[in-house]
């Protein structure tokens, strides 16, 4: 298989991802868009260092961005439970106190 | 390497399952965005991230497909069920609104579409490297062991910060009640 389709299906997941972070209003929904984002990425990282000299550098950086990421989700999620009990909702747009 | 290795690596079979690995991730992805339900969204997502595994395990890297189900499928996405589960209250918790999705739909139409043209216009050799007589975990072992072992450190304490740090976010505090 020629690296190039993967490069394309990643570019989908992308831009899919990007549509759903600002399409939903709701803050794990959009935690969700920013792992397919994530996810993305890591499919690039693998296809280009399939042609690399050292093809497990590439494989390295999507694991440790994988690792990021689940630490990214776990520290956004507590955030969100705390959100949720002091506004009573996790609608980013009822959260304008600054707005006034 | 046998033979349904070498028909995986070089024929038609190649083609076809990336078909369906590609339109699972792709059609996952979709049904998140299109869904109303977060959690037939969480359902979807859990669709895109297997076939992103396979994909992964279909570009030789099975060591990081087999991390992505585990930390992903076993982590993120359990973690994100949690999530929905513990912040969903009343009637109509799961529904989720869109806004604005004519418009993310032209900006990720925009987006892809460059992409994939810029893609078009490259060169990427055809020729990639190959896997045979090379032991990946061996390999990933020997660099994180070697030349990546600071980062490996780092990771590491990484994670234990945010091991402390979420929980000490998501405690209950009994002074502010």
């Amino acid at each position: 298989m020629l690296s190039s389709y993967f490069v394309m299906v990643s570019a989908i997941i992308f831009a899919l991802g990007f549509a759903v972070l600002i399409t939903k209003k709701n803050l794990i929904m959009m935690l969700m868009g920013v792992e397919l984002m994530l996810n993305a990425v890591n499919i690039n990282f693998v296809a280009f260092s399939r042609n690399a000299i050292d093809p497990f550098e590439g494989q390295l950086f999507s694991l440790f961005i994988m690792i990021i990421a689940a630490a990214e989700v776990a520290v956004a999620l507590a955030i969100i439970l705390k959100l949720r009990e002091h506004y009573k909702t996790i609608n980013p747009d009822m959260m304008d106190e600054l707005k006034n | 390497m046998d033979n349904l290795d070498l028909l995986l690596l070089s024929g038609w079979l190649a083609k076809i399952v990336f078909a369906i690995f590609s339109l699972g991730a792709i059609g996952g992805a979709a049904y998140l965005l299109f869904t109303k339900n977060i959690l037939y969204g969480a359902y979807g997502f859990l669709v895109s991230l297997i076939s992103v595994a396979g994909l992964f395990i279909l570009l030789g890297a099975e060591f990081i497909g087999v991390s992505q189900i585990m930390i992903y499928v076993g982590g993120v996405l359990v973690l994100i069920m949690f999530g929905i589960m513990l912040s969903a209250n009343g009637k109509n918790a799961l529904e989720v609104s869109n806004v604005n999705l004519l418009l993310s739909l032209l900006i990720a139409l925009c987006v892809s579409s460059g992409l994939i043209y810029m893609v078009s216009q490259m060169n990427i050799a055809y020729d990639e490297q190959s896997y045979e007589g090379v032991n990946q975990v061996n390999e990933l072992g020997m660099h994180l062991m070697t030349t990546h072992v600071s980062l490996l450190e780092i990771i590491g304490v990484l994670l234990l910060v945010v091991l402390i740090g979420a929980s000490f976010i998501a405690k209950k505090r009994f002074e502010d009640a």
